[in-house]
């Protein structure tokens, strides 16, 4: 979680395809997940702010606009779905791309997502390497097809 | 009881199949009476018809007595005598006939005691004279007789035979007249009666649509759309206070209960779904930990290396806490399932329920530090019981552990337990956030939680209090609650001992 740590190589497969300069948000209200997240995403030379609930994460992102955004669905206060339809509401955080985490297994809990505007969705239990390949993908499409 | 009954429909109902039935007799005893007087006015035309043949014999009776003395007077032989010796003897008898048929006429006597008077007369003062005279002098008799004294007396007793008829076929006119206006004026009074039958026959059918076909045809409308799951549609317009008002009644009734069931269902169903969502997450959420931390030791082993020694130690103790709350949340869910299935299963051995007391105020005091809640313990002992330890162990630790989950910084969650006779007490209170009253009762249901639990930071998935009264009850003892919202809460366990 240390935003200084220095990015160190790994082996991942698509990791050179984004420049290893992005802030990424991490909202978890499970301390250990959230710190696996920004764990794997600091590895790969991500900077990190992590929060614990969905007003907090809102919070940082109003100070700092990030890369992308990772939301966990299932929050304290507001949740996944409601942070992300508030962030594309917003004037500038309306294009950044949104990851959520989900327990749940119902499909109906993905197309929600979709509907509140996340740009990919990540059911937990997840292997980190395939999370972090999710993440790039979605900042790379945003690169290259803004107007999503 | 009276207010009812007049308005009752079925009576009313009743009431006018009875006028209805009233006035079918009346129209039926009116035609009898039509046709009766027609068969008596035919009875007393054919009396007539007698009468008048009666009156025929006795005219042709009383002629024989002056064929008879004719045939004297002409022949002079007095066996030329015998139709008038048939004739005097059959008079009397001939009269009475008639007397009796004109008496059934209803016609007086007047008319034939003047004839008789007149017969008698003819008879013993001319007839029976004129006989005894032939025999001394015929010539003389025949004198008297050619003069026209019998030929008179005989014209007016014919006179009078003529009006006798004729007062005969008046009579029986009159009668046929009277019984014919009868019959006219039954017959029109049938008619008249039989258009007011019609009449009532269409108002019972108007009031009948009204009162009942046209409410069970809502009923029917209202039922069709209750059966298409409409549940909330109800009979707008009860009615009267009748049967079909308290059908109506009834079956709004019947539609609420219904509509609290389905309500009850969605409930139980929405529920049911919230509960599966948070075991899904309550069991994603290590798994996670689990997966996540395990794949970055294992990349390390595999030749990375870039993981520092307390990042390992720290890695295995994220896999190791998330392992134990898995298992945790699986024995409780499995748990639930044996308590479901009535297959749960108690040890019984004997243990000293203050050192189980001891060891899970010990067990509760890390998270009581981290939550910054001050822990109190009072617990007299040893108390010695009989049971399953280590499920009234997780019993307690389950009330310390809401006790702290529920109970801000700096407030306090106290554990007393101790004994009096043969009834231990455990008693687990705090000065928490407290449980709103009317969730107080539905505390105990499986996959409920109270409001203040209901937000995803409060970890758990409603199962804790089931499982922990199951265990209680299951060692025959109860737990109860007592709670102020915004005050706290105190769950008391009795538990009989020894």
């Amino acid at each position: 979680m240390d935003p200084t740590s220095d990015p160190k190589p790994i082996a991942g497969a698509s990791n050179e395809r984004v420049g290893h300069d992005g802030l990424v948000l991490v909202a978890d209200d499970d301390p250990d997940v959230r710190e696996l997240v920004a764990f794997r995403l600091e590895r790969d030379g991500f900077e990190v702010m992590a929060a614990a609930d969905g007003e907090a994460a809102l919070e940082l992102m109003q100070r700092r606009r990030p890369t992308a955004a990772v939301l966990d669905v299932m929050m304290p206060g507001l949740d996944g779905y409601e942070v992300t339809r508030r962030m594309r509401s917003s004037p500038e955080l309306a294009e950044v791309p949104v990851i959520l985490l989900t327990a749940s297994v119902q499909e109906a809990a993905v197309t929600r997502g979709f509907e509140a505007g996340a740009d990919d969705y990540v059911k937990k239990p997840f292997s980190p390497a395939e999370f972090i390949d999710r993440v790039k993908r979605a900042i790379e499409q945003r690169r290259s097809e803004p107007s999503l | 009881m009276l207010g009812p009954l007049r308005r009752s429909l079925s009576a009313r109902i009743l009431g006018v199949l009875a006028l209805l039935g009233s006035l079918v007799l009346v129209l039926g005893l009116l035609l009898v009476a039509a046709i009766n007087a027609q068969r008596e006015a035919a009875a007393k035309a054919s009396a007539a018809q007698a009468a008048l043949l009666s009156a025929a014999e006795l005219e042709r009776a009383t002629l024989d007595l002056e064929t008879g003395l004719r045939g004297l007077l002409v022949s002079g032989d007095p066996d030329f005598l015998e139709p008038f010796r048939d004739a005097r003897s059959t008079l009397g008898e001939q009269g009475s006939e008639l007397s009796g048929k004109l008496e059934r006429l209803g016609l007086g006597g007047e008319r034939l005691s003047e004839i008789e008077a007149g017969i008698d007369r003819y008879l013993s003062g001319y007839v029976e004279r004129q006989i005894k005279l032939a025999s001394r002098d015929i010539a003389v008799a025949r004198r008297i007789a050619a003069s026209g004294e019998g030929k008179r007396q005989t014209d007016d007793l014919r006179e009078s035979f003529d009006g006798l008829d004729a007062e005969i076929t008046a009579q029986a006119g009159a009668e046929l007249d009277q019984a014919e206006a009868q019959a006219d004026a039954a017959k029109r009074i049938a008619a008249l009666g039989g258009v007011l039958l019609l009449g009532l026959l269409v108002l019972l059918a108007v009031a009948l649509r009204r009162s009942v076909l046209a409410p069970v045809g809502r009923l029917a409308a209202v039922t069709e759309l209750i059966g298409g799951g409409d549940l909330g549609t109800r009979i707008s317009d009860e009615g009267a206070p009748d049967e079909i008002g308290q059908m109506n009644r009834s079956f709004n009734r019947m539609a609420d209960e219904l509509e609290q069931a389905l309500v009850t269902a969605r409930e139980s169903d929405r529920l049911r779904e919230e509960f599966f969502g948070l075991v899904s997450h309550e069991l994603r959420t290590p798994l996670t930990s689990i997966v996540g931390y395990v794949e970055l030791l294992s990349e390390d082993a595999e030749g990375s290396q870039v993981l520092s020694v307390a990042e390992r130690r720290r890695f295995i103790g994220v896999v190791d806490r998330n392992s134990r709350r898995l298992l945790r949340l699986v024995a409780d869910l499995l748990f639930v399932a044996q308590l479901e299935d009535g297959r749960l299963r108690l040890e019984s051995r004997r243990f000293d329920l203050a050192l189980v007391a001891r060891e899970s105020i010990e067990a509760a005091a890390p998270s009581a530090r981290s939550g910054e809640v001050t822990l109190a313990s009072a617990i007299e002992g040893p108390i010695h019981c009989k049971g399953d330890r280590d499920r009234l162990a997780q019993a307690i630790d389950n009330l310390l552990s809401n006790a702290i989950k529920f109970t801000a910084g700096g407030g306090e969650v106290g554990l007393q337990v101790r004994s009096q006779g043969k009834v231990a007490s455990i008693e687990v209170w705090d000065t928490g956030v407290g449980i709103p009253g009317e969730e107080q009762a539905r505390l105990f249901e499986r996959f409920f939680r109270a409001s203040s639990a209901r937000s995803p930071e409060t970890p758990g998935i409603g199962l804790g209090l089931v499982i922990t009264r199951a265990i209680i009850e299951a060692h025959g003892g109860a737990l109860s609650l007592e709670s102020v919202q915004g005050r706290g809460s105190t769950f008391r366990c009795e538990l009989p001992i020894g």
